[in-house]
C-alpha cells in the first residue's frame, strides 16, 4: 500500500487515481451512507472543496484507489466552517493558518482483522499525521459520529471535542480537534504496525528517480 | 453551561490521563454529576465466551459484580444484548426482551435488588469489529438530552483512552504459528491441557510448549490474559 498525496502542483500525474477517488466517494457516501445532498447525476462527488487548496491523500493497493481523504487549510474556505460552524462552540486549539480540515474519509473495504500494516484505514490514519507534521499544521479538525473520537483516542492521540455532539439529520455528529505532532505519528505507526512512511509523490520520483528511491531507502 | 464546561474540563483530563486508576476516578466523579452512583466500562465478547477478561474499568456494586460474572450474566442480560444491534446510547429499560424471557426478567429484577434499577448504556463498536460498551446505573430513571449527549462523549474518550493505555508499546506482535493459534482456540473454549493434548494428538508437554510460546510474544501473564490478547488482535477466531 502507498498513500500519495495528490495537489495543485502534481495532480497532473494522478488524473485517473483523482476519477477513482471521485466515483468512490459517490458510491459510499451517497450510495452506502445516503448522504443525499451530495447525489449526482454523473456518479461522481465532488465538490467546491476539491480546488487547489485542497490536498487528497489517496490510498492505493495494486493500481486501484482504496481509501482517501482530504485536507483543507482553515484559512481557506472549508468544509468545517462553512457548513458546520454550529458543531463549533469552543475555541480552536490554535491560530486558524495552524490547522486544516479532514473529511470525507473513506476505505472502499472494511477489513475486520488484527491491527497491522495490512489495515487501510491505519495506512490513512499515519499518512494524514505525518502529512499534518510536514505541512507545519498543528491540529487537524474533523466532523465525525462520536465513534470516530473513541478510535482516534484508542490510538493514543489527544482529540479535543470543538462542542457538544449534535443530532444532524438523525445522526449523532460532533466536531472535534486532533493535536498535530511527532508523537502522535510515533502513536499511529505503533498501533497500525506501520515502521515506515508511506507517503509518494510521483512527481517527485518523476523528477529525480534517483534520489527518491535513495531517500526512501535511508528515511524512515 | 457551568455542566458543559465540567464536562469538557474531564475530557481534557482524560486525554491526559496516566493510568487507569485516574481515569476511575474521573469517571466516578462525572457518573455522580449525571446522577449514577455506579458504571462498568468492558468489552462484549460474543455469547459464549466469559466477560470478566473484557472488563477495563468497573465501579460496580461488589455483589453485583460478584454474582453477574460467576452467573455468566452476559448471556441473558438484555442491555449487554442490545449493545450488538445499536450504536445508540440508550436507557436500560429501553433494552428490548420478550416479555416471557424468564433468564432477562431475572437479571433485571435481581439488578434492581443491588440498587441497580436504572441506567444509561453506551454501546461501543472499535475499528476492528469487536464491541464494547460504557454503562452507568443507579436508581435514576431518566436522563435530560444534553446529559445523554455529554454522558456519551465522555464515554467514548474513557473507552478509547482505556484501551489506548492497553496497546503494547511494540510494533505489532508476533505471528503466532498455526499449532499455537489451534492451542489458544481450544483454551478459549475452556478445555484443559489434558483435553488439548488429547485432540491433537499430542503430549501435555507440547501443549505446555505452545501455551508458553505463544504468552511469550504476546507478553501474557497467564492463560486468561493470552485468550484476551489473543482474541482482541483476532489471532484466534470466535
Amino acid at each position: 500500500m502507498e498513500v500519495h498525496a495528490i495537489h495543485c502542483l502534481n495532480k497532473h500525474y494522478y488524473k485517473n487515481e483523482v476519477e477513482q477517488d471521485f466515483r468512490n466517494r459517490h458510491r459510499i457516501f451517497v450510495e452506502e451512507k445516503r448522504w443525499e445532498n451530495l447525489r449526482r447525476e454523473d456518479g461522481r462527488e465532488r465538490d467546491e472543496f476539491d480546488g487547489p487548496d485542497t490536498t487528497h491523500l489517496l490510498l492505493l493497493e495494486n493500481g486501484a484507489v482504496i481509501g482517501g481523504l482530504r485536507l483543507t487549510p482553515l484559512d481557506r474556505p472549508n468544509l468545517l466552517l462553512k457548513h458546520f460552524g454550529n458543531l463549533v462552540q469552543r475555541p480552536l486549539p490554535d491560530a486558524i493558518q495552524s490547522g486544516a480540515d479532514w473529511t470525507r474519509f473513506y476505505v472502499t473495504e472494511r477489513r475486520f482483522q488484527k491491527m497491522g500494516p495490512s489495515s487501510p484505514a491505519g495506512a490513512l490514519y499515519c499518512a494524514a499525521m505525518e502529512y499534518a507534521v510536514l505541512q507545519g499544521w498543528t491540529y487537524l479538525t474533523f466532523v465525525s459520529k462520536p465513534a470516530m473520537v473513541e478510535i482516534l483516542v484508542s490510538m493514543g492521540w489527544k482529540v479535543t471535542p470543538l462542542g457538544m455532539p449534535r443530532l444532524i439529520e438523525g445522526e449523532m455528529t460532533l466536531a472535534g480537534a486532533i493535536a498535530v505532532d511527532e508523537g502522535a505519528l510515533f502513536q499511529a505507526r505503533m498501533f497500525n504496525g506501520q515502521r515506515d512512511s508511506l507517503l509518494r509523490d510521483r512527481m517527485v520520483e518523476d523528477a529525480a528517480p534517483q534520489w527518491a528511491s535513495e531517500r526512501l531507502e535511508v528515511v524512515h | 453551561m457551568q455542566f458543559d464546561d465540567d464536562v469538557f474540563d474531564t475530557i481534557e483530563r482524560l486525554n491526559a490521563a496516566p493510568d487507569d486508576g485516574e481515569i476511575l476516578g474521573l469517571l466516578r466523579q462525572f457518573s455522580l454529576s449525571v446522577g449514577y452512583e455506579h458504571f462498568i466500562v468492558s468489552g462484549l465478547p460474543p455469547r459464549g465466551v466469559n466477560v470478566e477478561p473484557f472488563v477495563l474499568a468497573a465501579d460496580w456494586p461488589a455483589e453485583w459484580y460478584e454474582r453477574y460474572f460467576s452467573r455468566d450474566y452476559t448471556q441473558f442480560d438484555p442491555v449487554a444484548r442490545h449493545c450488538f444491534h445499536t450504536t445508540t446510547p440508550f436507557l436500560w429499560n429501553e433494552a428490548p426482551f420478550e416479555a416471557d424471557d424468564a433468564y432477562a426478567l431475572q437479571v433485571m429484577n435481581e439488578a434492581s435488588d443491588c440498587r441497580l434499577s436504572d441506567g444509561f448504556c453506551v454501546p461501543v463498536h472499535t475499528e476492528d469489529g469487536s464491541q464494547g460498551c460504557v454503562s452507568f446505573g443507579g436508581t435514576e430513571k431518566s436522563l435530560d438530552p444534553n446529559k445523554k449527549l455529554a454522558t456519551h462523549l465522555v464515554a467514548m474518550y474513557a473507552h478509547g483512552r482505556l484501551r489506548a493505555l492497553r496497546r503494547p508499546y511494540q510494533f505489532s506482535p508476533a505471528e503466532l504459528t498455526p499449532r499455537e493459534a489451534e492451542v489458544l482456540r481450544w483454551l478459549s473454549h475452556g478445555k484443559t491441557t489434558e483435553d488439548i493434548g488429547e485432540l491433537l494428538g499430542i503430549s501435555q508437554n507440547t501443549v505446555f510448549f505452545h501455551i508458553k510460546s505463544a504468552g511469550k510474544k504476546l507478553g501474557t501473564l497467564n492463560r486468561v490474559h493470552l485468550v484476551a490478547e489473543a482474541l482482541r488482535y483476532n489471532m484466534i477466531a470466535l
